[in-house]
């Protein structure tokens, strides 16, 4: 597991867009990070510079808040790393993202993503939520291409102290 | 990723601490595999982390167990508890275990969350259970490093010697 980028999320406070770029191929993607944010908001990935707003992810969800149980499918602009706001500038969440055949080029096979997440949105305990998504309809040649970049988006608040690891594995 | 602890349990014990973790790397994956002595009985296996049982800790988790269509799932409430808990398989099955922990050392985080991921055969052989679980540990980290890391059983059974392993691997 060798390690690709090593981002401060702090030197982005109050943006809301971190672009990683010139990834080498890997057969494997891992992200780790943990991170605030100036506000309530939840955090969407992209990559190989996909149009944010023309590119649909699928994404399915299974998750458990402290509003309620529920598991959903869900269809989206980007891969939801983090969810309905659960990010927020008093607790630190957390999350651990895996992209298996980062590599891949054939417009036949989308990337497939798995997700877990760990958030404390209050002090009554943490919401936890696993999710899997790929790309569905949009997909574009780009999408279809190894990742060679990424791109962290916060969908309504901005960046705040924090940090992102980004590894490659063959 | 890099090997920090192998520890394998020479004697029966109903908690095992895995400590002396170092900062030197920005992630931890924790390997268990775990045999109990509960005598048949599925029993709650636990964590904490740096010597902190009290209500610091809080998780919530989503698990499912049982075998084919008379499996069953939920999703449980969030907890103010010593930490993520499973049910433990019974005395012939052994247990496996996964715990992430990202950034584990940064002094930002008050709290550090985790992932825990639990899969553990029981009842006669014929079903088993899967146990995600979201954790965070909160309040009384105040920003410290991860150090170390205590697996417990509960009921008052033990951890089986030479069949209770774990493994730590720094990121």
């Amino acid at each position: 597991m060798q390690l690709i980028a090593e981002v401060n999320t702090t030197n982005y406070s109050g943006q809301n867009i971190i672009d990683v770029t010139s990834i080498p191929s890997y057969k494997a993607l891992y992200i780790f990070g943990s991170l605030r944010t100036q506000g309530d908001t939840e955090l969407r990935l992209y990559w190989n510079g996909a149009d944010m707003f023309s590119s649909i992810m699928y994404n399915m969800s299974i998750e458990r808040n402290d509003n309620g149980n529920y598991s959903y499918g869900y269809q989206q602009n980007g891969f939801r790393i983090i969810a309905n706001s659960f990010l927020n500038s008093q607790y630190t969440s957390a999350f651990y993202v895996e992209i298996p055949n980062a590599d891949l080029s054939s417009n036949d096979i989308a990337k497939t993503i798995l997700s877990r997440q760990a958030i404390l949105k209050n002090s009554s305990g943490p919401t936890y939520i696993l999710t899997a998504g790929s790309p569905q309809s949009g997909q574009t040649a780009a999408l279809a291409q190894p990742i060679s970049s990424l791109r962290f988006y916060t969908f309504s608040s901005y960046f705040s102290v924090g940090k992102i690891f980004i590894y490659g594995s063959n | 990723m890099q090997e920090i602890i192998n520890f394998t349990l020479s004697s029966d014990t109903t908690a095992v601490t895995l400590g002396s973790i170092p900062s030197t790397f920005n992630h931890l994956i924790i390997y268990g595999r775990l045999l109990d002595r509960s005598s048949g009985s599925a029993v709650g296996v636990s964590y904490y982390i740096n010597n902190t049982v009290n209500s610091d800790h809080a998780y919530s988790m989503i698990y499912s167990y049982g075998q084919g269509a008379g499996g069953s799932n939920n999703w449980n409430s969030a907890f103010n508890d010593y930490g993520s808990a499973g049910v433990g398989g019974d005395s012939n099955e052994n247990d496996t275990i996964q715990l992430i922990i990202p950034c584990y050392k940064e002094s930002y985080s008050n709290e550090k969350a985790m992932f825990f991921s639990f899969a553990s055969p029981n009842y006669g052989n014929t079903s088993y259970q899967y146990d995600s679980s979201g954790f965070i540990a909160r309040k009384n980290l105040s920003g410290a490093a991860i150090t170390n890391i205590t697996f417990y059983i509960g009921n008052g059974y033990n951890f089986a010697a030479g069949k209770t392993k774990f493994t730590v691997y720094g990121v």
